[in-house]
């Protein structure tokens, strides 16, 4: 399942995509553009929901979305 | 011949790595954080990597970890940010002007009030003045972990500590510090690290750091483009997108994250034995020189720092007579004019003249110096 995380700013998606590469979760880094916010950081993630929301969690890390691609769709 | 013992200024020259890392960055990274093009993401990845790598190095996270043009910016940033709803606050006496002026500026405007710590006597006394002074409305402590002017290591942990019992914010100025010695926000119980990446880090002039534990919100002094939340109206409000308003110094980042990994393969210990052994060395001869006063203590610690003078010579002359010969000393008053007049030499000297080696100083060259400087008298 492809997954989307959507983080408070650039610097923490890319902490969170050395987390997760670290966990056996390889990443893509996706720039968004929402007309309500503008420029907003996110990661593509290919693996299971909970084991990578737990990643995160553990890591400290805020998530501000987490859903899979046809949720976000 | 021109020899460089003005390092405490800006250490020159650069190591090889930080020189290739410079030429680098200017064919290979663009903006970082404004777009997703791959020459975007290059410098995003390059900004990230030395974000972690100074994190690292000081045990800090990557996001609290704020680029800034030079110490005297995160110092601003630091002090106004933090003091930004007034309150009163308080500075050694050895401050730079970076951290003296703008705490008398905001004075200046009724915003706050600030007390002086003297900071030339043991270190129990001077951490009892800085307790002495802490008010109720106290909201910082600023204060350089080593002087700029005798190099001189305050007890900076042990201000930490205090810091935090009383639950007051704790700035330190690492600018002479940071490279030399061990400085650890994790450890030394420092709120708020500000310093210079040009000199004891090894980066290019231009870079500077201000590094956070999180604990104290720091308003920004800047607004402007940060590449996150562009619709709003006002600066976001989480780390470092709030205290990095413009496009970053992607080059100078990319010369700090190689001087840093300088730093750290060469080992702090190793730089601090080195540069102090010259120091030590430049003090043996000038003790057999009776015309020439070293402002040093036995009993106390110091980074590779010696200031001196010569008895009735004024300090710009000694420096300038020694740049005839070749060396690179820097006179006057440091833009430290507190510690000078707490040691007096503002009106006896119109300063001192300052020996800051580097890594790439020797002992044949500090031998040298010394010779010259007995010629003078």
């Amino acid at each position: 399942m492809i997954n989307t995380a959507i983080l408070q700013s650039e610097t923490l998606a890319r902490k969170a995509q050395r987390i997760l590469t670290a966990n056996g979760y390889p990443s893509e880094l996706v720039r968004f553009t929402s007309p309500r916010e503008g420029c907003r950081f996110g990661l593509r993630i290919v693996g299971k929901p909970d084991e990578i929301q737990e990643i995160l969690q553990k890591a400290d890390i805020p998530v501000k979305y987490f859903g899979n691609e046809r949720d976000r769709s | 011949m021109t020899i460089n013992f003005d390092n405490a200024a800006t250490t020159f020259p650069k190591p090889p790595e930080v020189r290739l890392a410079v030429e680098k960055a200017l064919v290979r990274y663009g903006s970082s954080g404004r777009g997703s093009h791959p020459i975007a993401a290059r410098g995003s990845e390059l900004i990230y990597s030395a974000r972690e790598t100074i994190a690292q190095f000081f045990e800090a996270q990557p996001e609290n970890v704020i680029f800034t043009a030079n110490c005297t910016h995160a110092l601003n940033i630091a002090i106004q940010g933090v003091m930004k709803q007034g309150g009163h606050m308080i500075i050694s006496n050895l401050e730079h002007n970076s951290v003296a002026r703008p705490v008398y500026a905001l004075a200046k405007t009724g915003k706050i009030k600030y007390s002086i710590a003297d900071a030339t006597e043991s270190d129990s006394d001077i951490l009892e003045n800085f307790a002495k002074l802490i008010r109720s409305d106290t909201k910082a402590i600023v204060c350089t972990i080593a002087s700029n002017v005798t190099g001189r290591i305050l007890p900076y942990q042990q201000i930490g500590r205090l810091c935090q019992e009383k639950n007051i914010c704790f700035i330190a100025d690492g600018a002479q510090a940071c490279g030399i010695l061990p400085v650890s926000l994790k450890t030394d119980n420092i709120n708020i690290l500000c310093t210079a990446g040009h000199k004891g880090l090894y980066g290019i002039t231009g870079t500077g750091l201000l590094i956070s534990d999180g604990k104290f919100s720091i308003p920004p002094l800047m607004q402007g483009g940060s590449g996150s939340l562009s619709a709003l109206p006002e600066m976001p409000d989480f780390l470092p997108d709030a205290l990095e308003a413009g496009t970053l110094n992607v080059i100078g980042a990319a010369s700090l994250r190689a001087g840093v990994d300088f730093v750290r393969k060469k080992g702090i210990q190793n730089l601090y034995r080195t540069e102090s052994a010259l120091c030590e060395q430049l003090c043996r001869r000038f003790a057999r020189m009776p015309d020439v006063i070293v402002y040093r203590k036995p009993e106390i610690n110091y980074v590779p720092i010696v200031s001196f003078n010569i008895r009735n010579q004024k300090a710009d002359q000694i420096a300038e007579a020694l740049a005839q010969k070749g060396f690179c000393l820097r006179a006057g008053l440091h833009c430290a004019p507190l510690a000078h007049h707490a040691m007096h030499t503002d009106e006896s000297h119109e300063g001192t003249v300052r020996f800051a080696p580097s890594v790439f100083s020797d002992m044949t060259n500090t031998n040298r110096l010394a010779d010259a400087v007995s010629a003078l008298f």
